[in-house]
């Protein structure tokens, strides 16, 4: 039973999607949303059995599912999770019946939205669980259809020229992510059967010469930095964010994004140990330059979702920081940190999506004052300012913490230099704030109603695990542990994981600025 | 060995946290009771807080330690950060004055806050700000210190910017928060740089082997980089901006806040950390000099004032520059009693302040006053106590503050910082002086004034115990049993001793430095015989420069604020959308102009389809034969 | 006494420059349809008779390929001109052009 949950999850959606799309036209708008979430929250309960299964401070992937297709050309679907892989799993189930309920007031193509929506859920899920490059390269297209449909289809104003562009950006990247692939497949095949399953290609990549290890490194990075996404490839996020509808900019920015840093963390740094130790210095100073530079450019925004998908650049950039500083502090912190950026700036956006809702604007300056005709909305949206912000008690501290921690430990400059994104992002999130919620009310926004209770039951589970992640992270941090440790130990070639936590970081100066 | 665990601990901080979540969500509902309720709290808390203290004094000096452990906080790998709390006689004094003095101003701003449509939301945040503060001075790590000190950031701007529908009040609130995480965030690299020596950030462990791990140098950059975490919470020159401005809030919070607590919470983290201090010596310097700064300074804009609050303000980043002073020349449990002391009469300052602008309804220029004390006599007695304490004049408490200060500075032969610091606090009694007569003396020079009503007995009871406490607070300080300094040593090392001008001379230097200062402002603004305007219009542009803190609010706007606007406005429209996402659609658009151009081949004539076709076949033909 | 494949691939050859020349030069769908037919079944000439030349019957398949191939094609070919037709009144391929761009 335990070792299918994981195609349980996978299923579900896909499941739901062709129920919604066969019944979509007979049943109506309300009965389709209902369906909708009763699938997405089915699909969670699944992901809680995954957890509960799951065996903490064991190394390795766990409930590994795998079924043959076509065993002579080595096709086979196979997935399985580990601490890093388990959280994200998480996180995308938990934000998926979050989005459908936000997306309650969609009233066009409801049917169509929701097949979209499940679709993507499934695709999102494998790409996190999938143990087979094949495989998860089909996820990791899989994710572009469904997402370009619901950008262009139910976003608002420039929304086609920002699902195109959206699409061409990663479709690029991925193209030299397929020829990486097939590279090492080929490579498979001249000793023993060829396959794409991940143990396999590892110790394939590994025995390459260094020179070609190193531009496989980097058809992969290109992949990802593309979905991260890290400067200077950065520039379809705002524009993908502000035409997105409120869920879209949610799941993209709480978990589609991961599935970049994810891949840096799981394939580029296990398959590519020694070129990602040759590229962490380059690596680091663009995603410091992401850090400052997308915290400059939100400061200046008008537009509030604009605002936040510049910082999501900077937090992400964070991430990146972490897991290319190779302690143990800071690759853990960098996983925290997509699972904190996913909760905090989900929550962003769905606050921002609620305003939007009710005044149809996103410019800044025609908000104001809403904090008196609103009080618990400007209140839930000033405590995830703050969980933003960084707030110690609050769950992105933890991680930005371990970042800056861990990356201080090899390299003092850079640990410095991402702390400045933590005044900066004080700056922009305050003043943008202020912008909304204090100041002369616009007469038209005088009657505007507080959170209603489908509101509420959205907000009120993300705002709680804001709290309990920032206030006990250790519920993460003891199963992420050992598998960051792992893939820290496979880079440093050393049995140890590279720790601060020892008075003297072992090899803190070895390949580091 | 000792255990010193106590499993009480958290109960302090935990009552506050408690009653601020209840206010936060029914407080509409407890109308009156939710500052009543959150009042009690406070003063239970403060009851657990003597208990424990009282425990904590029956031990032996060396034994006085409580620590507990709640839960392992943030854990990776080795590094292991508990909640930890800790109990010794440096936070046990932290704890009283914030309990204690926290708990008057709790009774005092029922009656204050009377009225106001968001009363108990204003007492859940006054109530999660002790809980912060509580934390701060109660953690046994710097990042339990660090969840505290953010932790009261974030309540000082919602405080600040209680009344957020005048937009200057949420503008000082933004202001206070940025301009004291600048710090913040310096702070946080110190922290990251005590893991990366120490692989822990608990107390124990840092001063315990701080000796052995770290260099010279890097106990400096430590130092100093904790030192700018102290710089913009306590509000020291070059990080003072937000203070003068944080005045917006309503009074309770400028008493509790930016007075007695969290300002001194830089003071506290340079006594707490002062081993590594003492290994750098040049942080203590920098800690000297910017103390002694600032002390002057800040006492020369307060001069100029004409907001009874903003008079407040900058003295007490003046009175916060003593404390350093003290605290740079290794006098800890000084800078301890000063802060001790300065609670008590500052609070009351700023309560009596507030009282007054009660009465005048929501007045606060000290022009528009005057005459109060027939009208308000309770208020006049209390709050003439709090500024003849801070004057200095004896036997208030601020009298001996101060003079501990001056004679640490004479008797280390350090003459400038005594001159100085005696100038400083000529200045303090000076716009003390002013202010009292402006206010209180004289007639009535407006409406309000003539119409002022003393304050109903729930405002004015703490004021009166508050008065009695600023005059015989140094009681804790003069007892036989033990004094606070000698009770404070046990974490701080005893204080410096040196030779120079026996105690009763310098006590009485400063107490005519004092009296003159006092006697001079009743001349000028009490005696009716100066033209005390056209003075000021006289000296102009001086007082002008002063009353706007010397424009170094202006010079930041132009040096520091105009410039990042712009370069952030560059970044953001020139260099990310005209050149970074200009080259992406370049490209895109080069695509789409070749596709143009290739797409006018297509005619539509069949015909002309099968002509290329026919030819293309002829060519490979031509070619295939020529090839053979 | 076989004749000559040479006379075959002559009479191939003409057959496809016919269908080629017609294909080329009119406008009416249906007759470039007709000589599309007529290339097709010069090229089965000619296949069938390399078969009998090698002594090898692969050509003669190929023709049937071949064969099977072009009824395919007719079937569709004439349904979409059938189409057309209905449509427009004209099988004149010089109007349908609206689908280039």
């Amino acid at each position: 039973m335990s070792q299918h949950l994981l195609t349980f999850a996978i299923l579900f959606p896909l499941v739901g999607a062709v129920l919604i799309a066969v019944v979509g036209r007979t049943v109506s708008e309300r009965d389709a949303r209902i369906l909708a979430l009763i699938t997405a929250l089915a699909t969670f309960g699944v992901s809680l059995l995954v957890l509960r299964d799951f065996q903490t401070g064991v190394i390795g992937y766990q409930m590994v599912d795998r079924a043959w297709w076509v065993r002579s050309l080595g096709l086979q679907y196979l997935v399985g999770v580990d601490g890093i892989s388990l959280w994200l799993v998480l996180l995308t189930t938990f934000l998926f019946p979050i989005s459908i309920l936000a997306s309650w007031k969609i009233e066009t193509n409801v049917a169509r939205y929701m097949v979209a929506m499940l679709v993507l859920e499934s695709a999102v899920l494998g790409s996190f669980v999938a143990l087979d490059l094949l495989l998860f390269f089909l996820f990791f297209e899989a994710i572009l259809v469904p997402m370009y449909l619901i950008i262009g289809g139910w976003g608002s104003g420039n929304r086609v020229y920002a699902a195109i562009k959206f699409f061409l950006f990663t479709m690029a990247g991925s193209a030299f992510l397929l020829v990486a692939i097939l590279f090492l497949y080929a490579r498979s095949g001249q000793a023993g059967p060829p396959s794409f399953e991940l143990g396999r290609l590892t110790q394939v990549a590994t025995a390459l010469p260094v020179q070609t290890a190193r531009w496989l490194f980097l058809a992969f990075f290109v992949a990802f930095a593309v979905k991260v996404p890290l400067f200077p490839l950065h520039t379809w996020l705002p524009d993908a964010h502000t035409e997105a509808p409120t869920a879209g900019s949610v799941l993209l920015a709480g978990v589609l994004l991961k599935v970049g840093t994810y891949g840096l963390l799981r394939f580029n740094l296990s398959m590519f140990p020694q070129a990602s130790s040759y590229f962490a210095t380059f690596v680091s100073v663009l995603a410091v330059i992401g850090i400052v530079y997308g915290a400059v450019c939100a400061l200046i925004q008008t537009d509030v979702k604009r605002l936040v998908a510049y910082s999501s650049v900077s937090h992400l950039g964070f991430v990146v920081l972490g897991i290319f500083a190779f302690t143990q502090q800071a690759v853990t912190g960098g996983v925290l940190q997509m699972v904190n950026h996913g909760l905090a700036t989900g929550a962003l956006f769905l606050l921002v999506g609620m305003v939007y809702e009710r005044t149809h604007t996103r410019e800044l300056a025609e908000m104001g004052g809403l904090a008196s005709v609103m009080p618990w909305l400007l209140g839930a949206f000033l405590f995830v300012v703050f969980a933003s912000v960084g707030l110690p008690g609050l769950n992105s501290f933890v991680g930005e913490f371990l970042v800056i921690v861990g990356t201080f430990a090899v390299s003092h400059t850079f640990g410095s230099l991402s702390a400045i994104a933590v005044v900066l992002a004080a700056i922009y999130l305050l003043w943008s704030y202020q912008r909304v919620a204090y100041g002369p009310l616009r007469e038209e926004h005088r009657h505007l109603p507080d959170l209603s209770g489908r509101e509420v039951a959205v907000l009120a589970p993300v705002l709680a695990l804001l709290l309990v992640f920032g206030i006990y992270p250790k519920l993460l941090t003891r199963s992420i542990d050992p598998s960051t440790c792992a893939a820290i130990a496979q880079v440093r070639s050393s049995q140890t994981c590279a720790d601060v936590g020892s008075a003297a970081v072992p090899a803190a100066a070895e390949g580091q600025p | 060995m000792v255990s010193h665990t106590n499993s009480a601990l958290w109960v302090i901080p935990a009552l506050p946290l408690a009653t601020a979540v209840i206010n936060l969500f029914v407080g509409r509902r407890l109308g009156r009771w939710a500052g009543w309720l959150a009042s009690a709290s406070v003063i239970v808390s403060f009851a657990v807080s003597v208990a424990l203290v009282s425990e904590l004094v029956a031990k032996p000096a060396e034994d006085r330690l409580f620590l507990q452990h709640l839960f392992d906080w943030i854990s990776v790998g080795r590094l292991v950060v508990g909640m930890d709390l800790r109990l010794d006689s440096l936070s046990a004094t932290m704890i009283l004055v914030i309990t204690g003095i926290g708990a008057l101003i709790h009774v005092y701003a029922v009656g204050y806050m009377d009225g106001d449509p968001r009363f108990g939301r204003f007492f859940s945040y006054m109530n999660l700000f002790v809980f912060f503060m509580l934390m701060l001075v109660l953690g046994a790590n710097y990042l339990v210190l660090y969840l505290g000190w953010e932790g009261v950031g974030l309540c000082s701007y919602l405080l600040i910017g209680f009344w957020s529908d005048v937009p200057a009040n949420a503008e000082a609130a933004k202001k206070a928060f940025i301009t004291t995480r600048i710090g913040d965030t310096l702070m946080l690299i110190g922290l990251a740089l005590i893991v990366s020596r120490f692989g822990t950030l608990d107390f124990q462990t840092v001063f315990g082997t701080a000796g052995t791990v770290l260099t010279k140098d890097a106990a400096t950059a430590i130092a100093l980089l904790l030192f700018a975490g102290a710089i913009g919470k306590s509000a020291q020159v070059p990080l003072h901006v937000w203070l003068p401005d944080a005045m917006a809030g309503p009074t309770p919070v400028s008493a509790l806040i930016h007075a007695a607590t969290m300002v001194t919470a830089g003071v506290y983290l340079v006594v707490r950390s002062h081993v590594l201090f003492e290994l750098s010596g040049v942080a203590l310097t920098v800690v000297l000099v910017v103390g002694v700064v600032t002390a002057v300074f800040a006492a020369t804009c307060a001069i100029a004032q004409q907001d009874i609050k903003r008079v407040l303000a900058y003295s007490t980043i003046g009175q916060l520059g003593f404390m350093f002073m003290a605290a740079g020349m290794r006098a800890y449990s000084v800078a301890m009693f000063f802060l001790v002391a300065h609670a008590f009469y500052k609070a009351l300052l700023f309560l009596g302040a507030g009282s007054v602008i009660h009465g005048m309804h929501d007045e606060q220029d000290l022009r528009q006053m005057g005459g109060l004390r027939r009208l308000m006599p309770i208020t006049f007695v209390a709050f003439a106590v709090g500024a003849l304490a801070q004057a200095g004049i004896p036997p208030l408490v601020g009298f001996f503050a101060k003079d501990a200060v001056l004679e640490v500075a004479q008797h280390t032969g350090r003459e400038v910082v005594y001159v100085l610091g005696a100038f400083a606090a000529f200045l303090s009694a000076f716009y003390l002086g002013r202010m009292l007569y402006l206010t209180f003396f004289g007639e009535a020079r407006s409406d309000p004034a003539r119409n002022a009503r003393e304050a109903p007995p729930v405002m004015w009871v703490p004021l009166a115990i508050l008065a009695v406490g600023a005059a015989t607070a140094e009681w804790l300080n003069l007892t036989p049993e033990g004094r606070l300094t000698g009770f404070l040593e046990s974490v701080t090392g005893a204080t410096p001793a040196g030779h120079g001008l026996a105690v009763a001379e310098l006590a009485a230097v400063a107490t005519i430095i004092s009296i003159v200062a006092l006697g001079l402002t009743w001349w000028i603004y009490g005696s009716g015989r100066v033209d005390w305007i056209g003075f000021r219009e006289r000296l102009e542009p001086l007082p002008r420069a002063a009353l706007n803190g010397w424009y170094v609010d202006r010079g930041y706007d132009t040096v520091v604020i105009q410039p990042a606007k712009a370069g952030a406005w560059i970044t953001a429209y020139v260099v990310d959308a005209r050149i970074i996402d200009g080259a992406v659609n370049a490209i895109g658009g080069g695509v789409k102009r070749l596709a143009e151009g290739g797409r006018l081949l297509q005619t539509g004539f069949v015909r002309s389809y099968a002509l290329a076709v026919f030819l293309g076949a002829v060519a490979i033909l031509v070619y295939v034969g020529a090839r053979q | 006494m076989r004749t000559p494949v040479a006379y075959y691939l002559m009479l191939s050859g003409i057959l496809f420059m016919l269908g080629t020349v017609g294909v080329l030069t009119r406008k009416n769908a249906l007759l470039i349809f007709m000589s599309v037919e007529l290339q097709l079944n010069a090229v089965n000439l000619a296949l069938v008779a390399f078969s009998r030349l090698h002594d090898d019957l692969t050509g003669q398949v190929l023709a049937f390929f071949s064969m099977v191939v072009a009824a395919a094609e007719v079937v569709v070919g004439l349904a979409i001109i059938v189409a057309i037709y209905r449509r427009r009144r004209s099988v004149d391929v010089d109007d349908v052009r609206e689908l280039r761009w």
